[in-house]
């Protein structure tokens, strides 16, 4: 399981319709929009490829200008 | 009670939200507040080791391994962000291809050996060659990609030990043109600004650079820029391609490639012509020249112009001339702040230093320089190539701290700061890129060491250049085997990669940064600072590094002697280990970085009431320069009749030898494809996914067409990423080997082609 942080740059005007389409999404749960009107969200992958996948796709959502991870971890695969 | 993976979204956003600047209310509401939970054992400061941008980066470790990244929210440059290659950088480090022992070619086939008998082969060559050859037939060709600490050594060896300037690097292929532009203009390289103009500048010209791709951290605080006054900031976007930076632009400006020199001169025209000079900034801080050096005048500079109007240069430049009057006018508007940022569009040029040297020229002849958010920037392409090869002087013609190898007095410096008779100090420059590898193959150089570089798949050219690799004795330091220049080695040395060592990076904007070592290499690899003071020994110049360890420290505190007194002074390493980064000049431990360089308040090598000082001239004055239009080398011609021009897509990053190796990355774009305009392929017959033969004078490529892919060049233009490692489709085979006449620089970004369907 990959676990990031992400923040999507948005072009103006269409911040609700892209908030609206990740809300949407099962695997991801929007936190907040920043001061600059971007969304900072969190994304559950299988894996970082699933995880890359994920990212690329997000930034052919209409209204998309850029998707940037802030954090990942794989590290709940290590189990004691 | 929360779970761990509970625990771990909280943390994925409680970062992300930091990094965003959201407020603390909103931070506080994540769940992260278990107490007892830990992401990683521990977390390791260093900066990514992709392109120039300079991120900083936090590594955890867990059991010795790296298990999570997240950007480190205290570095000015990304303030907690990355891309998407930066967040998969433990991705490079395990890997099937990694080098784990020393190999050494016999009888055709790579064999382990240990590291005695590998660094005894290569002092052995190496020294049989300069007695017998002399001291020219060795060379050194390193990369943006060492530590500082490490071509320091190289530098040292070859200069003072061998007795050869056959030091280049790398850098020489993306980014002389910037050095020599600077030293030409303002006498000292590397700008005047930093990345803090970018929330300064109100205008953004930017040429021959697609930030969105190359550079995304800085692309999303150009975004950030434009979205906080979307109506006031602008944004003007050259480039013959429209790209994913293209689409936040208010104006792009599709000109032909190679024809930006005149329409940069008939900006300049428009600005002279409407009175939107900053006639007290010319009149005190400039002056005219041409030529090689030629002193003009401000009136020969506007007669010059006059070839130049845009209604007359338009048509060949690609660019309506009310357009070109428009962006002129908003670049001189004197109430606005204009930063231009450029990269590789203008470097890999034949005319790379001129068409340089025309961007300085508006910032000069309207004072858009020296002031927050007012600024000439050149980008650049590895995560050191300033920190560990323009400053430490990683180039040919280049020795420690800017210091110049034709300059009698910084020879003599050097001499004295090195410890050995001046005359030991090799007077004649050695060979450039593409002069080193010519003669190699014309077997004049007998022996060549290669650092973490590629340029058995990134020179231009390449059925020239290669079989001089294989026939000289050719040793690779190298963390991945086999690479496209490890295949045509002799010896093959294991490196330590990224933050398996500690030592120092130096980014575009001049920030001297500190990697901490996170982890231990595998198997045997080793730093390269380590094997090039075992080889500096075992040549028998022991005296060269006494008192150098692998520990980055011993040799970083001489290196810094060498910096005091320059332009370039830098600080302490341990301060560099306690801060995120330090913009130079820093003239003391008790100092602060300089922000903008020649401009009373921020730095301190202009004196109080000198306000504006270019002191890398001697007299002070930066120079406009007289530059005409002069087209690339190969223009289209009825056999080959359309330009080709390449560069970076996001996924990838210079010869794939790390991103290929990130399946997330592979599986993303697993080859390089042709991008050719819908036009030009609808008269070609060429459909989306058809296999096309680019064709030059030199050689054929084959890659797949796409017709509305993330960019789409203007008609008569193709495009191609060049980070392919497959034969067919490694793109620089049918690229051009002319170079600029004064950096050396290749003329990678424009030759001429023919397409047709394979």
């Amino acid at each position: 399981m990959a676990i990031s942080g992400i923040i999507v740059k948005v072009q103006l005007g269409l911040l609700d319709e892209v908030k609206a389409v990740l809300d949407s999404m099962d695997n991801i749960s929007v936190e907040a929009v920043s001061p600059n009107k971007e969304i900072v969200a969190v994304m559950e992958s299988k894996s970082l490829d699933d995880m890359k996948k994920e990212c690329f796709a997000l930034e052919k959502i209409a209204g998309v200008i850029g998707v940037y991870p802030s954090f990942v971890t794989t590290e709940d695969e290590i189990e004691e | 009670m929360i779970t761990r993976r509970d625990f771990l979204k909280g943390m994925a956003a409680s970062v992300a939200l930091m990094t965003a600047g959201c407020t603390s209310r909103e931070r506080g509401k994540v769940k992260t507040d278990s107490g007892e939970q830990q992401t990683a054992e521990k977390w390791v400061k260093g900066v990514c080791r992709y392109c120039g941008t300079g991120c900083g980066v936090l590594a955890g470790v867990t059991r010795g391994k790296i298990v999570a990244v997240k950007g480190d929210p205290e570095c000015p440059v990304n303030k907690g962000r990355l891309c998407i290659k930066g967040i998969l950088l433990p991705k490079i480090i395990d890997t099937k291809d990694r080098v784990k022992k020393p190999l050494i070619k016999k009888d055709g086939k790579f064999v382990e050996a240990s590291w005695d008998e590998a660094l005894n082969l290569i002092a052995e060559k190496f020294t049989s060659a300069v007695k017998e050859y002399g001291p020219d037939s060795v060379g050194f060709y390193g990369s943006g990609q060492t530590f500082a600490e490490e071509t320091y050594v190289a530098s040292k060896l070859f200069r003072a030990g061998f007795g050869t300037n056959n030091i280049d690097g790398n850098p020489r292929t993306c980014m002389a043109s910037a050095v020599a532009g600077f030293l030409t203009t303002y006498g000292e390289d590397e700008p005047s600004g930093t990345y803090a103009d970018i929330e300064a500048a109100d205008t953004f010209f930017l040429i021959g650079s697609n930030l969105a791709e190359a550079h995304p951290v800085l692309f999303s605080r150009l975004v950030d820029r434009k979205n906080a006054d979307p109506n006031k900031i602008k944004i003007i976007v050259a480039d013959p391609r429209r790209t994913r930076t293209a689409d936040i632009a208010d104006y792009h400006l599709a000109f032909t490639p190679g024809r930006d020199l005149s329409m940069l001169n008939a900006m300049a025209y428009v600005i002279v012509t409407e009175g939107l000079t900053d006639e007290k900034f010319i009149n005190e801080h400039t002056e005219f020249k041409m030529g090689q050096g030629d002193t003009m005048t401000y009136e020969q500079y506007k007669a010059f112009l006059q070839d130049y109007v845009p209604e007359k240069v338009s048509d060949a430049a690609g660019v309506p001339p009310e357009i070109i009057r428009e962006i002129a006018r908003l670049f001189a508007d004197k109430n606005r702040n204009t930063m231009s940022m450029w990269c590789m569009g203008l470097n890999q040029r034949s005319r790379g230093v001129w068409v340089n040297n025309l961007v300085h020229n508006l910032h000069l002849i309207t004072g858009k320089i020296c002031r927050p958010g007012n600024t000439p920037f050149s980008l650049t392409g590895q995560p050191s190539a300033c920190g560990s090869v323009r400053e430490v002087g990683g180039l040919s013609h280049l020795l420690p701290c800017h210091r110049m190898v034709a300059n009698a007095e910084h020879r003599k410096q050097m001499a004295e700061l090195w410890r050995i008779p001046e005359e030991r100090m090799p007077s004649k420059p050695g060979y450039h890129t593409l002069a080193m590898f010519k003669a190699a193959v014309e077997d004049k150089l007998k022996c060549l060491w290669v650092m973490t570089t590629n340029p058995g798949q990134s020179l231009p050219n390449l059925n020239y250049y290669r079989p001089g690799m294989e026939k000289t004795f050719l040793v690779v330091s190298e963390a991945y085997h086999p690479t496209r220049t490890s295949e045509l080695a002799d010896v093959v040395l294991p490196a330590a990669l990224w933050m398996e060592k500690e030592g120092i990076y130096g980014n575009g904007e001049r920030r001297t940064q500190h990697l901490a070592k996170a982890i231990d290499p595998p198997g045997e690899a080793k730093s390269d600072l380590w094997t090039l003071i075992e080889v500096t020994k075992r040549c028998g110049f022991p005296e060269l590094v006494e008192g150098f360890t692998d520990d980055p420290a011993t040799v970083f505190k001489e290196y810094q002697k060498c910096s005091v007194g320059t332009g370039m002074q830098l600080a302490s390493y341990d301060r560099y280990k306690k801060e995120h980064g330090l913009t130079w000049p820093v003239l003391s431990d008790d100092a602060p970085e300089t922000y903008i360089r020649y401009a009373e308040p921020w730095d301190p090598l202009v004196k109080p009431g000198e306000g504006i000082k270019f002191y890398g001239r001697p007299n002070g004055r930066a120079v406009i320069w007289l530059r005409p239009q002069q087209d690339p080398v190969e223009m289209p011609d009825k056999d080959y009749p359309y330009f080709l021009t390449t560069g970076r897509m996001l996924e990838h990053w210079h010869t794939g030898t790390m991103t290929f190796n990130v399946p997330e990355l592979k599986s993303a774009a697993p080859e390089m494809y042709v991008e050719i305009n819908p036009e030009d392929a609808a008269a070609l017959g060429i459909k989306e996914d058809d296999l096309v033969n680019i064709t030059s004078r030199r050689a054929t490529c084959k890659m797949r067409a796409k017709l509305n892919g993330r960019g789409t060049p203007k008609p008569g233009v193709v495009y191609a990423s060049f980070h392919d490692q497959v034969q067919e489709r490694m793109i620089n085979f049918v690229l051009l080997d002319a170079f600029d006449p004064g950096s050396k620089q290749p003329e990678y970004k424009v030759c001429a082609v023919r397409l047709s369907k394979a």
